[in-house]
Formats: structure tokens, sequence, C-alpha cells
């Protein structure tokens, strides 16, 4: 319970800024002159609309009269503004600050006839702690931003499955196309538009989100097309000289016939490619 | 855990000296939809392939096909040609 005593205690609140809050206290009255009896309830309302000190409850009219504390509402109206608010028991003239939080417009700090404070935010919910979250503490997190993940040195915020990708250490696009049918043919891939079989030992890849230029690495591989080691057998993937643009790459893929090698498919081509996107 | 199923279009593709391309033009990959196979996308896809790889010959024109239209037999690959209505070895 929080009780007002004598005929100078009350709540106060200590704003930081010209930001509206709206206050709302309630009270019982107990009259201690007799027998003691519960005189009634009210409410004291208004708004604060400065930095300033605002009694915001009012004080018992008697010696004789206490005040119960039932709840208190504070509520910042503003459309955008924070402000710091300090919620100060005054007893017998000295002050003890009871909370302070800085509520965001919408926001509102509740004290309940419990004594539980609350802090709700523009949508109703119950603000949590604004601690931020550590390898030792745990807390709110953020997300990291797409900067933030291309700087890939933050060690504060959260990874999103839609921004993983933007990590400097992550593929930005791959796939694998088994061509053991007739044609090549996709059977997974990230980040890509299409694939084209140009040639025999040939295929043309497109991305679907651009490099920022042609300077990323392709790490490529294929699979043989059979258990036995002839250089007829040999399946050698490389990025074709001078294909490699920010939004496409062409592959070849050679066996190690002598002396000019064969350009021949493999049985699946695999790639995955590292770098910046646009 | 649930994978989206792959979907994808093939394309015939026909160079200027009658040389025949495939393109697997991806629909939904496993993230899920990706592009739409419209006319239009397809021609910016072949474009973008065209103006960053000059050494692929040039577009006569495309179509959508079936991946059951293209030829069983690999070992025919650089004889392949499309008639306008099939694939064909020549």
């Amino acid at each position: 319970m929080l009780i007002l005593s004598s005929t100078t205690d009350k709540i106060e609140i200590v704003t930081s800024a010209a930001v509206d809050i709206d206050w709302v206290t309630s009270y019982t009255i107990l009259d201690l002159s007799g027998t003691p009896v519960v005189d009634g309830a009210d409410n004291h309302t208004g708004t604060v609309a400065a930095a300033a000190t605002t009694d915001i409850s009012g004080s018992p009219a008697a010696a004789t009269d206490r005040w119960n504390i039932n709840s208190i509402n504070l509520r910042n109206r503003h459309a955008s503004s924070a402000n710091d608010v300090t919620v100060r028991h005054v007893n017998s003239g000295t002050s003890r600050e009871l909370i302070k939080v800085t509520l965001q417009a919408g926001w509102a700090l509740v004290r309940d006839k419990e004594g539980h404070w609350f802090v709700y935010d523009a949508a109703g919910g119950v603000v949590m702690g604004q601690v931020q979250a550590s390898d030792t503490v745990a807390g709110l997190i953020e997300i990291a931003s797409q900067a933030e993940m291309e700087a890939g040195s933050d060690t504060s915020r959260a990874v999103a499955p839609g921004r993983l990708h933007f990590h400097p250490g992550v593929a930005k696009c791959w796939g694998m196309a088994d061509v053991s049918a007739n044609v090549p043919t996709l059977r997974k891939s990230y980040n890509i538009t299409s694939i084209t079989d140009t040639a025999t030992g040939q295929l043309t890849v497109t991305v679907a989100t651009d490099f920022s230029d042609a300077f990323y690495a392709v790490v490529i591989g294929s699979r043989l097309t059979a258990t036995t080691y002839a250089v007829a057998n040999d399946r050698k993937v490389y990025v074709r000289f001078g294909t490699q643009a920010a939004g496409s790459f062409i592959l070849d893929c050679i066996d190690s016939t002598a002396t000019t090698n064969l350009a021949k498919d493999p049985d699946s081509w695999n790639w995955a490619c590292f770098g910046d996107l646009a | 855990m649930t994978r989206r199923p792959r979907e994808s279009q093939f394309i015939a593709i026909v160079h200027d000296d009658d040389s025949l391309s495939i393109m697997e033009f991806v629909v939904v990959d496993s993230l899920g939809p990706l592009q739409l196979a419209t006319a239009e996308n397809v021609e910016a896809t072949i474009a973008k392939m065209l103006r960053e790889q000059p050494e692929l010959r040039p577009v006569t024109r495309w179509r959508f096909i079936d991946r059951g239209d293209i030829p069983a037999d690999r070992t025919t690959r650089s004889r392949w040609r499309d008639t306008g209505t099939a694939i064909v070895v020549r």
C-alpha cells in the first residue's frame, strides 16, 4: 500500500519535457478521527504539459485522514516525443523516488492496487525490460540490418533468416543441376533465375539478385559419370574464361583426354558463389 | 520440416546459327515464388544473359517447351534443332 498520512504528503511526478502526460490517481479515504471508517474514494486527474514537478494526488484534508493510493496511471499522449517521468512519494516534506521511466509516445506507466508497476506500449502490450541482451545478460535484442550483416562485426544483434545471405561469409547463390537425364535440371538452388544448356559441357547460370560487380568467388564442383578414373571419365569444371559477370557466368566441363581435353557433361553441376550483392 | 516443391519452365532458345540452347527458367525455388514465367520475364532473362555473355550467339526466337519435348539422346546434343513445333536431331 502507498499511504498519504499527513496534510503535506502527496504523490508527485517530475517530467523532463514539454510533452503531454495525462495522469489519473485514485485513492480511498480513511477517517481515523474516531472509529476508523472508510470515508470515501476519489480520483485526481490532470495533464502535465511542461517539464515540471506536479502534484498528482493532492493531500489529506485533515491530520486524521489517511489516503490509500489505489492506482496511478500516467500516459504520454504525444504523437512522437518521449518524456522521462519520475514518480515520487512526498512524506512529511521528504520526497522519495518510487520509479523513473522513459515513456515513449503512446506509452503508459501504471501502478495497480497491489503496488505493481507496469509499462504499456502504444499498442497496449506490456513493455518488457529495456536491458540489451549480451553474452551473459538476457534482454532485448535488435535485428541486424543489411549494412550490419554486410559489416559482419556486430555481436549484439540477431540475424533474421531473410538477411542471413548479406553476411560476407555466406553463399549469395548456389545450385545443383543434375544431368543424368537428357538435359541439365536444377534440383536445388538459391538466388538463381535460370540455367541454360548452351552446349555439351557448358552451362550458363543467371543470378536473380546480382552481385555488386564481377569480383566474387565461384566455388564449383562436379559429379563423375563413372567410378573408373580413365581420362575420358574425368570431369573438371571451370568458370569459362571471360564470362564472369555481375549477374551471370558460364561453366565449362572437360575431361582429361590428351592433349586438348574434350567438352563433356558431368553427372551433375555444383556451384556456390560468395561476394557482395548489389 | 516442409520444403516447397520446385517449379520451373523449360524454354527452347534458337540462335542465329540455328543452334539450340535449353533454358530452365526458375519459377519457384526452395524459398518460394521467385518469378513468373511470362514472356516479358523470359525475354529479360535472355537479354541479361546475352548482354553479360557476348560470346553467346544472338537469339532469333524462343518458345516454351515441356521437358518431354527435349530429345532423350544427349550424345546428339550438338545437332538438336528447333522446328518451331518440335526439337529434332539433324
